[in-house]
Formats: structure tokens, sequence, C-alpha cells
């Protein structure tokens, strides 16, 4: 098992590289003037020139792609072109309202995905429809428009909660929870058809099995076949499953964030492109890129819990 | 048996409820009545101070008003609040006492200033003629200078006593008095000087408002409490203030609705998205401009009859009322508005639509088949309008090449390879700096050098005219001129607004301010 947390770690290094690399490239064609971004269309040209001179834009590309990643190696991943902050802090305000999102609807997801996955299994006939039918809805559904609809019920209309904005934790627990309960909904919907849908398959795939059959025929009582045999089984295919939905709360964020003016890194993403604030992308889409590789190392240590042949292999 | 039969279907309805709730939206559209909500934990007072919550559409990225851009950003409203201003401005621009009790003008070069003499910053360093002669000086060497900093920089200022500093400008400026009722005029504790990037994060102030750094998180929110010091508080009624920066427009949108938000500081003038009221705000000079009146590039555009048969060929009304609604008054390729001092109705008739004036006029040139020209267009600046102008200019035969640059804006910009460009420029409080800016050979949107003696002698003679009369009969020459020398293909002045909730706020905001000021945001 260490040898895979090893071997993973090394391989991050060139994806990492891989993934800055082609983000650099990608942001070359973004149009925008950062300095006219900043001084205004009323600037003068020579304030402008200035302006490049002073933020290293009148560089070539690639010159200016070299001396990130020298600084980026130790750790400096640079300052905002249009802020002039630091771009390792304006990751840590960022990442924890992020990762508020992603870790609840993950959580939610993962709860009411293998509840109403191995009910639907179990039960069978109507019970099963029904859940199919809602999950089929549930997964065709785009998740903005889910955020509009939930906004204007529960936020406009009944007041519930907040329709924007983020509180952090230390600030106000209840604020906290209560910010996140439309945008995590809004990502969960998806995300938990899509684990209850994989749940259901796996227990009836794992139902099946003939060593299931054995030991109903010893007499085991169900509940106890199903809990101590059935979902273990079935839960490898879930654990990825979850890790996939985790991940893609990383690509959905930047609309969500958006749409509830959540600052977390989405929102910090979409600022950064529409400033054509070059460092700003880089840092945080190597931030999303180490977020998807350390989510993928914790799937697969986990189907390493759960399987020995994966140790084992 | 029947027992499980009637169970199952009430345990597949009970699944499909729970199901139903998870999949909260599948039953839960509504489109009744998005305007009409009151949150019942707002915070919004408007009788008895309260807090004031404004959306902003920038970051506010530093706390020197020296180096702040005051436009979109929320720069101007949070230096309002953490920086006392020389001058306020009314409704009509006009400068009124604020800091500066009484100031006398000899000329448009000199002006005397008197303070007050109860000020003081923070920290407890009193606000005195010497601490504004430092904020003078300083301005002329930040590093990354304001949006205000070039109209101070000719000003030599000296302290004559505690409370009395005589300004002299190394050139004339109509209007010095309403600059420093903007960003020009907020008085920064001089002792921050010594430290430009501790005065980028830490606000060093004598406003009528302090950070409050327990509930402000950097790009995110900004919240301000009242100085319990301030010399005049009654005039900002507000206890508290939070500034939010909304990325997205239609998330500012919401936030209104849901009551979480009483004004956005910057919106489409036709957007009623929020239910908030609409209240115009700025006015951009808006178009394509003759980037090449020398015919270096497209011979013909060095004939004046050719730049103006192509005023002829346009239907103004048309294309501002279609292309911006609302959003935008007919323009008459001068950057002066209706409200503006020079304005004549006069300027209205000076091109009429009129196609065959327009072919005439190009025949007389020499270009009676028409000819081609390349454009070069930022969709995001005027690129519907430049259609529309194509698309009659056709008409009569000249062929507009529009050119998408918006990838390399500025370097195409400054290539000088292009004939046309499209331009918007905003018309700020005191017009005068846009007049100046527009024919300045170091002008942004002017990448070619162009020259207009004329203009220029005229804005000169601002400085000397002796009266308001006097002056006014030369900015109706100067908006005269713009329109003969025809630089300029504008069909709109395109209106910047804010929203607010009027029944809590009457907001108002001087001529030409994208943003209201704060001052002017009272309950209603």
């Amino acid at each position: 098992m260490a040898r895979l947390v090893v071997r993973r770690l090394l391989l991050a290094v060139p994806t990492l590289f891989v993934v800055a690399t082609f983000s650099f490239l990608l942001m070359q064609l973004v149009p925008g003037d950062p300095a006219l971004m900043i001084l205004g269309q009323n600037a003068t040209q020579s304030q402008i020139a200035d302006l490049h001179t002073q933020l290293g834009l009148d560089q070539p590309p690639m010159e200016q792609y070299v001396s990130w990643l020298g600084s980026a190696i130790t750790g400096d991943l640079g300052t905002s072109i249009i802020t002039g902050r630091s771009v390792v802090s304006s990751l840590s305000l960022a990442l924890p309202p992020t990762m508020s999102l992603a870790i609840l609807a993950t959580v939610v997801s993962l709860l009411l995905g293998v509840t109403f996955g191995m009910l639907g299994a179990v039960k069978g006939g109507w019970t099963d429809r029904a859940i199919q039918q809602v999950a089929g809805v549930g997964l065709a559904i785009p998740n903005f428009w889910v955020a509009y609809i939930l906004i204007l019920v529960f936020a406009l209309t009944f007041q519930l909660f907040p329709a924007t904005g983020y509180v952090p934790i230390n600030q106000d627990p209840v604020g906290w929870l209560k910010s996140l309960v439309l945008p995590v909904a809004s990502i969960a919907i998806a995300n938990t058809c899509q684990i209850l849908l994989q749940t259901r398959a796996s227990v009836l795939d794992v139902q099946s099995r003939d060593f299931i059959r054995t030991l109903q025929a010893t007499g085991i009582r169900r509940g106890a076949v199903l809990t101590k045999h059935v979902l273990r089984n079935a839960a490898i295919p879930v654990a990825v499953a979850t890790g996939i939905s985790f991940i893609g709360v990383f690509s959905g964020v930047v609309v969500i964030e958006a749409i509830f003016n959540t600052p977390g890194l989405g929102n910090l993403l979409l600022t950064g492109v529409q400033g054509a604030d070059f460092p700003v992308v880089q840092g945080t889409i190597v931030v999303f890129a180490i977020l998807v590789i350390l989510t993928n190392l914790a799937v697969d240590l986990a189907t390493g819990w759960l399987d020995p042949r994966v140790r084992l292999s | 048996m029947m027992q499980t039969r009637l169970r199952r279907p009430a345990l597949a309805l009970l699944t499909t409820g729970l199901l139903a709730v998870a999949v909260t939206a599948c039953g839960g559209t509504n489109t009744s009545d998005e305007g009409s909500t009151t949150p019942s934990d707002d915070t919004s007072s408007a009788a008895g101070g309260g807090e004031l919550n404004i959306a902003l559409q920038g970051d506010i990225t530093t706390y020197d008003p020296w180096s702040a851009q005051s436009g979109y950003n929320g720069s101007l409203l949070s230096n309002q609040a953490l920086y006392d201003s020389l001058v306020h401005l009314d409704a009509s621009g006009e400068p009124q006492p604020w800091l500066v009790t009484d100031w006398t003008e000899a000329d448009s070069s000199h002006y005397t200033l008197t303070l007050r003499d109860d000020v003081t910053f923070t920290d407890g360093t009193p606000l005195d003629a010497d601490a504004v002669v430092a904020n003078f000086e300083y301005a002329k060497t930040a590093t990354t200078p304001g949006e205000c900093n070039e109209w101070v920089a000719g000003v030599t200022a000296t302290a004559t006593d505690a409370t009395t500093v005589d300004i002299a400008l190394d050139k004339p400026s109509v209007g010095f008095m309403t600059d420093l009722g903007t960003c020009a005029g907020l008085i920064v504790n001089p002792t921050a000087f010594d430290n430009p990037e501790s005065l980028s994060s830490t606000p060093a102030g004598s406003g009528p408002y302090l950070l409050d750094d327990t509930n402000s998180v950097q790009g995110q929110v900004w919240a301000y409490t009242r100085n319990p010091d301030y010399w005049a508080p009654e005039a900002f009624p507000f206890d508290t203030i939070k500034l939010t920066y909304f990325s997205e427009a239609t998330a500012a949108s919401n936030a209104a609705k849901a009551g979480q938000i009483d004004l956005i500081q910057s919106v489409d003038a036709t957007d009623t998205s929020s239910g908030l009221a609409i209240k115009l705000t700025s006015t951009d000079f808006r178009g394509l401009m003759f980037n090449d009146i020398t015919g270096t590039l497209s011979e013909p555009l060095a004939d004046v009859r050719v730049r103006q048969a192509m005023q002829y060929a346009i239907d103004r009304e048309a294309i501002a009322s279609a292309i911006y609604g609302d959003a935008a008054e007919t323009g008459y390729s001068t950057p002066f508005t209706t409200e503006a001092d020079g304005w004549t109705d006069a300027l209205k008739d000076t091109y009429p639509y009129d196609p065959e004036k327009a072919k005439e006029l190009l025949a007389e040139a020499g270009y009676a088949d028409g000819f081609t020209v390349k454009v070069m267009t930022v969709p995001f600046i005027y690129g519907d309008a430049a259609q529309a102008i194509a698309g009659q200019l056709a008409e009569v035969g000249i062929t507009l090449e529009l050119s998408d640059q918006s990838a390399d804006f500025f370097q195409q910009l400054t290539s000088k390879t292009w004939p046309m460009i499209t331009y918007n420029f905003s018309i700020g409080t005191n017009p005068i700096h846009t007049y100046e800016n527009l024919v300045s050979p170091n002008g942004f949107w002017n990448v070619m050098q162009n020259e207009s003696p004329t203009i220029e002698d005229l804005l000169g003679q601002l400085d000397q005219a002796g009266d308001d009369a006097a002056r006014t009969a030369i900015l109706e020459e100067i908006a005269k001129e713009f329109q003969t020398e025809s630089w300029y293909l504008s069909p709109t002045l395109v209106r910047g607004a804010c929203a607010y909730d009027d029944q809590k706020l009457v907001v108002d905001s001087p001529p030409g301010s994208p943003v209201p000021f704060l001052y002017m945001i009272t309950p209603a």
C-alpha cells in the first residue's frame, strides 16, 4: 500500500506539469489586457505601457511561464496581476468554501444514494421502479437550473436560506450551514442519483452471487447478510462512483459558486479568466489538479481497504 | 398477501416522496412574485442608521486612494467611507464646502483653500494644510497611479498656515474644484506615505467609517463601522456598511430580491431583473473612431467630406433605440450630453439621416463608387452597433470590414494598422478632462496622435473665459467643432446605471460618476 501511495505521488509531478503547461497555453487565447482592466479606458497609452513593463507583461509568454514555473516549484505561486494579492493567500481564502461545498455535497450524496440504492435493490417492485424513475429525472436536470429553482423557492419565496453568500464556519457555524444548504443541494441531487444507481446495480449483482445464497441458506439473518456481506462487496464500485462524484463537484463549482456568489476556487478561477490574470488561473488550476490527484489516491486506498485483492495486486 | 400488496405501493409512494425531497427541484418550480419578498432577518434599516448593503461589480484591490481606480470597482465607495474629502459634490456636480470650508479662485491656475481646523486622522494626527500638501506630492510619485492622480499632477501646493493651502497649477484647469470632490480630493494620513505597501492593505484616513477587519474578507466582502470621532456623522446616516463583490450580475440580482442587497453599484440601464429601481449615472461616448484622419492607411478618410458623408449615412435614432433601447441617448458624434454645458439643440441637426447627401459628398470627394475600410472591433465595446453602422454605410457604397480583435486588443489598438476602431470613452464628473483627453496625442484612443489645433485652442480659451456665459459660448463652439472635424462616428451616448431599493433609499450621484457617491445614499 505504501508503494502505491509513493508511486501515485511521484506520478502527480508530471501530471501537474502537464496541467499547468496546458492551462498556460489556453490562457494565451483568453482575450483581454490586465493593464487595461487595472487602469481603465481613460488611462493614457504611456500609463498602460508602463504598467505592462511593471507587471512583466511585455515579456514573451514563454519567459513569463518559465519565470512562474520557477517560483511555483518553490511554493510561490506569484501575485495576482489584477489585485496584487499573493495567489497563495487568495487560494487559502477560497479553499474552505469550495471544500465545504464538495465535502458536504459528497456526504449528503453518499448517505442518500446508498440508502435509496439499497432500498431499491432489496425491495424491488414498485419501490425500485419509483426510485429508478426519480433518479433518472434527477440525473437529467442540470445543476445550474436546480440552483435557480432552489433560490426561487427556498430563498426568495419561503426565505429559509440566503440566496447568495458564504459565512465562514469559525464566524457562525449555523450561518455557515445555512449558506451552504442551497449550493450543496444543487450539486448533491445529480451526485445522489449517480451513487444511487451505482449502489442499486452493485447490490443486485452481489445479491445474485452464490456465496450470498449459501450464507442465507445457513440461516444467517437477512439484515446481517445485507450489511456484513452484500454491502461490503458492493461498496467497491460505489467508492469509485463517489470519488468520481467528488471530482465532478470541482468542475461544477465554477457555475454553482457564481450563481450563489460563494467565494471559492470556482469564483476565483472565473474572475481570473475574466481578468486574464494568469497567475491566479494557473494557481487555481494547479490546486484543482492536486485535489483530483488526492481524491483518486483516496479512492484507490479505499478500494484497497475494501478489497484485499487490490492490495495484493 | 393482501397486506403485502397494500404495503408495497405505500412504500413506493413514501420512497418517491422522500426522493422528491432529495430531488427538490422536481416539485419545486414556482414562478410567482419574484420581486416582492422581504427577508425576516433583514438588517437594513432605512429610518435609523442600520446597515447599508451594496453589491459591487469589482474587487477592492487597494485602500490607497492615490492608487485606486474608481470606475466600476468598489474603490470609490470604500474610499469615501474611509477617507474624508476636501469638497463634496452636489447632484449637479457643483463643489460644496467640506474639509475645505472656503476657497478663492484667482484664476484657473491659482486657488487658495481654507481647511477646517478640528479634523484628525484615526491615529490622532491632525488633518491640516501640511497633510494636504503631502497628499498632492505623494500623488505624483505613486507607483501605480490612480484614476485621478493626473488631475493633480501639475499642482504645486504650499501650506501658508495650518489651515490654508495655496495651489498653483502648471496649466489652467477649469473645474479643478470639481476634481477635488472626486478621488482627487480624498486625504490620506501623510504618516502612511512612508510605507505605500502597508497603505494598500491598511487604510489611514479620517473618514466617517472604519474598516471592520473581523467581518471583512479580502476579495469578497468589506465591512465598515462608524468612526466614533468623525466630525459630521449626520452626513453619513448608516451605522454600518457592507460592500460585497459579485462576479455575476444574476447573483447580485437574486441577492437584491432576497433582501440581502439594498443597492447594486452598477447595472445595465435596461436590466430590471433585480426588482430594484434604476438610477441612470454615467454616460459613455461610444462609437466608431476615424483613427486615420491623415489617410495613411485609408486614403478616403483623409478627406473630411468623406467622414462627413458617413455621418449623413447613418440613422442615429434607429441605431440607438434598436441596439440600446432606454440605455442610450441618441448621439450626434460629439461628446456632449444634452445636459452638458455647451450643448445646443442645433447639434441634432448637423448630420440628419440623409443617404442622398452622403452620396453627393462622396461623389464630390471622388468616391462616388464608395470604398472599403478596415475596422478593428471589440464586441464588448460596440460590437452590435458596429454591425448596424456597417449595414447602413453599405447602402451608400462604403464597406466596413469589421474584424474582432478582442484577443490582443491593446496590441492591435497601438499597432497603428487600423484606419477605424470601435471606442468607448466615459464622460467623467468633469467633462473638460474628457474633451482634453479625446484630442490629446497621448489619449488612450488617439493612437495615431491626431491633433486638433482648433479644439485645443478653444480648450485653452476656456481657462481665460471671464464668466460662465463666455465659458458656455466656447463650449458650444467645441461641441460643434467635434462634429465638423468628424473624428467620431457616434450615434449613441450609452448610459450607465445603478439599481437601488427605493423603498429604503434615496440615491443620487454627480453627473458623470459611474457610481453613486456614498454621502448621496440616504434613507428614504
